[in-house]
């Protein structure tokens, strides 16, 4: 909750008293960033936050499974990240100078295919900010045949350690 | 307005989708026959619950020497509860249900004259192990009465899977009572055979883990399901289980979704705070397993 208030502050904020985002930042291959708060499924801001108040314990666990480290590949805009919850690839495309980006990308369990993201991303200094819809299924290598589908909107919150 | 957007936006998304889903209706079910107000498992748990009006009773099933069914939690006798008939204490050998005929186990053991620790509200009263048989004798003025037989099978620690599903299932046919019934089990040796039998029967999870003792088999559990390889659904498909008969601490709402849509029953277990009753009361489950019914609002 302190988190996605904080999230609403940012976002409500003037973009012109952001600091300014890396206009055309030149690319290359390496770590982007931790994402806190994972967009990928969602259901932890959906679903397991809310089972704090009965038994913490859960929602911390799911916490750390959601936690996600994100590279960025060789190609511009492309990225592949990894929590114990999903692996993903993504790909963010720039929608102006102040930092926006459109963003959609495939998601699997344990490389299983599972599900996809869509939705807009900002950045801001060493801050990520995401906003997506998450379609996924309860497919996995143990039911491959299990496709019921689960669609959330989603938050994500990543910290990055410089830009590229 | 373009502040108001995206704080609309973000105010939705951090109540959460839960917080907006329709209210469940689950049954509300007497774990162990109603372990908060008696005996856990005993006659007087299973008059009582009958005569309370609650809407279903869960009982622990194990299987004598001679193979008569009995209502009892552990494979082995719980020394917490039970004592000799004598009064003295069981001490710390196990007293396997296994290894005594009914006979032996009526003649030296009383359970229920214990206090019990988890339960201090509960009744203390000593009473003889009760049998199917006779808790069938006691549900049959309750058709409506909801039966969810919990089977204690557990290899090596218990007679064979088989021996339980016959017994088990072939007294309770014989009976021919109307209520409505499912079994559950933790061990899909079990699952197997008595779901080839006709039973509609429920995976009970996570699975026992006792090296890493229970917190630790709910944390890899919990773990093995996210990455896939050892997720709830895989597990009561590949077991043949109709059904998830899952512990709280380690249900996961999108889970226990996919499932019902998948057309599997879920039991949620042992709920007995008030806010969790009321929380899970909430999920789409069909059946909510609590020591004290009349605590939870869905009753």
């Amino acid at each position: 909750m302190l988190l996605t208030a904080a999230l609403a502050l940012v976002l409500a904020a003037e973009p012109e008293t952001a600091s300014p985002a890396p206009a055309a930042p030149s690319w290359s291959f390496g770590f982007d960033r931790v994402d806190l708060i994972s967009e990928e499924i969602g259901s932890f801001l959906n679903y397991d936050v809310l089972e704090v108040r009965v038994y913490p314990l859960k929602p911390v666990l799911r916490f750390v499974e959601q936690v996600k480290v994100v590279f960025r590949l060789p190609w511009t805009g492309l990225y592949v990240g990894a929590s114990i919850e999903s692996q993903s690839l993504t790909y963010e495309l720039p929608v102006g100078p102040k930092g926006l980006f459109l963003t959609g990308g495939v998601v699997t369990r344990l490389l299983f295919p599972r599900g996809a993201i869509a939705g807009a991303a900002y950045r801001v200094g060493n801050f990520r900010f995401g906003l997506s819809l998450s379609a996924f299924t309860s497919g996995s290598w143990s039911a491959p045949g299990s496709f019921q589908w689960t669609f959330f909107p989603s938050l994500g919150f990543g910290l990055g350690f410089g830009g590229p | 307005m373009r502040r108001a957007l995206p704080l609309a936006l973000i105010t939705l998304l951090s109540s959460g989708c839960g917080a907006l889903a329709p209210p469940g209706n689950p049954l509300v079910v007497a774990h162990r026959s109603g372990a908060g107000n008696w005996p856990e498992n005993s006659r007087t748990a299973v008059r009582n619950a009958v005569a309370a009006g609650y809407e279903g009773i869960e009982f622990d099933l194990g299987l004598t020497k001679d193979r008569i069914p009995v209502i009892s939690h552990n494979v082995a006798l719980n020394p917490v509860l039970c004592a000799h008939a004598d009064g003295t204490p069981l001490g710390t050998t196990p007293v396997y249900i296994k290894d005594l005929t009914l006979q032996e186990l009526r003649s030296g053991f009383l359970c229920g004259g214990l206090a019990d620790p988890d339960n201090p509200s509960a009744q203390v009263i000593a009473d003889i192990h009760l049998t199917l048989d006779e808790l069938i004798g006691e549900v049959s003025a309750r058709p409506d009465l909801l039966l969810h037989f919990d089977v204690k099978f557990e290899p090596e620690k218990t007679l064979d899977a088989t021996a339980f599903a016959d017994e088990i299932l072939g007294r309770w046919s014989a009976a021919g009572l109307p209520n409505p019934w499912y079994m559950s089990c933790a061990f899909p040796e079990f699952i197997r055979v008595a779901a080839d039998r006709g039973a509609h029967v429920s995976y009970t999870l996570p699975r026992p883990v006792p090296a890493l003792g229970s917190t630790g088999g709910a944390v890899a559990g919990d773990v093995l399901g996210k990455l896939g390889v050892g997720d709830f659904i895989g597990l009561a498909r590949q077991s043949g289980a109709a059904g998830l008969n899952v512990a709280y601490q380690v249900a996961d709402r999108a889970v226990v979704d996919a499932a019902k849509r998948e057309g599997l029953t879920v039991q949620l277990w042992t709920v007995n705070d008030p806010a969790a009753l009321d929380l899970y009361c909430h999920w789409p489950i069909d059946v909510l397993i609590t020591n004290y019914p009349e605590r939870a609002p869905c009753f």
